[in-house]
């Protein structure tokens, strides 16, 4: 087993590298992009309507590690007077039940709090946190434990409307909004990391805004903070962050907008013991997948299918070298399986040496395979390719290309089970 | 995708992107085409670009399904890696604290051979080391981008790593010993 770590250490230290592109490939990149995107446009117009949406999506970027629900509701005219909504109103236009139901039922936090900065005003309405709400929302495997939502609004300070939804002007509207939590890095735990995203919506020419991410109050005995940015993620210049003490203040230098206001969630809420818990599950989905793959104490590699495993226990007690399924000579594998004979098929192989088959099982469903001959069967050292294969827990298929004594190429599923 | 965004993107990925590039081409040029190729396929296929999913894991796997199409072009012109290049560019980011400059070389002559034994990998064992290794992809993603279940993946991954030992002890490679205490000049090629 240490043999086996060390050679896995070697190897990652081998491989694993960082070499990033030169600056003037990217720049090329760019350039060809800029090329072919316009030779789009001048020869089709409508692609322009699939780079306005494809603008909206970046919205998702704020949420890269999470679902993120983007609602888009069309604005009204502009007009003279604006009436504000209200949070309720707010939070009902957004159209989403969890984030309803928490402002109803969660620990909500009335604010009336304003601030200018650059050619903006924003308006922060009120912040509610609630365990088990956001669950309720999002498809079950994605594993919310709470939420904590903030509505603010942003308009112009020159009353000018902010941008529609829909608009290509709003796509080039940034904003990072992000809730802070004094003690913990700023670049390493905001919305993006957290389980972020938000709702946006714009009506009499006022931008709405609502943000979630995962429940932040279980930090309540921590300093709060919202940072309200000009940028598309967090931006490490525009604040700073005391390695001391953990908390974050304004970089004043700092030339762009960059906001920060401290959120006066209820310290009740805090619970020290769920907050480690949480910052430990979140760690440990940053980090990559390190799983060990050794053989086991039999000798073998898993396949992860017992009837497989079984095979390649039954090859390496006739030979010591065999420890993975791969170690087996195809032959001998399909000695072991059933041949399928309604699957047999004549195929010609393509450019590449590439083959198509599918098969149609008993049940009426389909499977399809698109495989390589390979060199070794097409310069004919071999007449028998394995092109797939598919293993459940007792099972296992094998989609095989032979060629036959007229040279014909038959592709055929093979089935090995308990 | 505004020019902004691209350029994002391109700034996000694009280390991740070309490392893969640069471990599974043979040159530097090839390692640049392939990248330039995989990234302006990218923009045509950005509704697979799921904010929501996993951006790397698909640019990883254009770049893969790019290689493969071109493989008969990339065979014709494919020589054993100029992996004396490689070792340069990889020499500042692989570098070990607190090692004395014999183990630094050492280390640095047991990494190029174990890229250079990697290279001559058939197919089927090198992508999945350098989607694992280099690109670091969880076992569970390769086998959905390779088609192959997770099981194959593990014992690819194996089995190239064993065919890889099996070369580092020609070499004079011993077991347990930091960075490979084998005669240094047998390791010069």
């Amino acid at each position: 087993m240490r043999k086996e770590k060390e050679m896995e250490l070697m190897m990652q230290k081998a491989l694993a590298s960082e070499i990033a592109p030169d600056e003037s490939l990217n720049k090329k990149i760019i350039r060809e992009w800029e090329k072919k995107r316009a030779s789009n446009l001048a020869d089709n117009p409508g692609c322009r309507k699939e780079v306005k949406n494809m603008g909206k999506r970046k919205i998702g970027f704020i949420a890269a590690a999470a679902a993120v629900f983007v609602l888009a509701v069309s604005s009204t005219a502009a007009v003279a007077a604006v009436k504000y909504l209200t949070k309720d109103e707010i939070v009902t236009g957004m159209e989403n039940n969890a984030a309803e139901k928490a402002f109803q039922e969660g620990e909500s936090l009335e604010l009336d709090e304003s601030l200018e900065a650059g050619d903006y005003r924003f308006n922060l309405y009120g912040v509610t946190t609630e365990e088990e709400l956001i669950k309720s929302g999002f498809k079950e495997d994605m594993e919310r434990e709470g939420g904590t939502y903030v509505v603010l609004s942003i308009e112009r300070l020159n009353g000018e409307p902010m941008p529609d939804t829909s608009s290509d002007a709003y796509n080039n509207l940034h904003f990072f909004i992000s809730p802070l939590i004094q003690g913990l890095e700023p670049w390493q735990y905001n919305m993006a990391s957290m389980g972020g995203g938000h709702s946006t919506m714009v009506k009499d020419g006022v931008l709405y805004r609502m943000i979630q991410c995962d429940d932040i109050a279980l930090f309540a005995d921590r300093q709060i903070y919202l940072c309200i940015t000009d940028t598309d993620f967090y931006e490490t210049a525009a604040y700073n962050y005391n390695e001391s003490d953990g908390t974050i203040t304004r970089n004043e230098y700092y030339e762009g907008i960059n906001l920060l206001m401290e959120l006066p969630i209820d310290k009740k809420r805090a619970d020290e013991k769920k907050a480690q818990e949480y910052l430990e599950k979140l760690k440990k989905s940053w980090e990559p997948d390190t799983e060990e793959i050794v053989a086991g104490e039999n000798g073998i590699v898993s396949t992860d299918c017992r009837v497989l495993d079984e095979i390649i226990l039954k090859e390496r007690e006739k030979d010591l070298s065999i420890t993975t399924l791969d170690d087996i000579p195809l032959e001998i594998l399909l000695g072991y399986a059933e041949l399928l004979e309604d699957s047999k098929q004549e195929v010609t192989a393509g450019e590449n040496g590439i083959v198509e088959f599918a098969y149609k099982y008993s049940d009426g469903s389909v499977s399809e395979v698109t495989g390589f001959l390979g060199d070794e069967f097409l310069e004919g050292k071999t007449d028998v390719v394995l092109l797939g294969s598919a293993y459940s827990e007792d099972d296992a298929e094998f989609w095989v290309a032979r060629r036959d004594e007229s040279g014909k190429i038959i592709c055929m599923v093979y089935l090995i089970n308990e | 995708m505004t020019r902004q965004e691209f350029i994002d993107l391109l700034e996000r990925e694009g280390t991740g992107v070309f490392s893969f590039c640069r471990m599974l081409a043979g040159s530097k040029e090839e390692a640049e085409e392939l990248y330039q190729e995989t990234m302006l396929m990218a923009t045509e296929r950005l509704s697979y670009i799921d904010c929501t999913k996993n951006p790397k894991s698909f640019l990883i796997s254009l770049c893969v399904g790019i290689y493969k199409n071109n493989r008969k072009k990339a065979a014709r012109r494919q020589r054993i890696a100029p992996v004396g290049e490689l070792t340069e560019e990889l020499s500042s980011v692989l570098a070990d604290e607190g090692e004395t400059p014999e183990e630094a070389y050492l280390r640095r002559e047991t990494a190029e051979i174990i890229r250079m034994e990697t290279k001559k990998l058939p197919e089927h064992l090198r992508i999945p080391v350098y989607l694992y290794y280099t690109a670091q992809l969880s076992v569970e993603e390769i086998g959905k981008m390779m088609h192959i279940p997770k099981g194959t993946v593990k014992s690819r991954l194996h089995k190239a790593r064993i065919l890889i030992k099996k070369k580092l002890e020609d070499y004079g490679y011993e077991e347990g010993k930091r960075n490979g205490a084998h005669d240094a000049k047998s390791a010069c090629f």
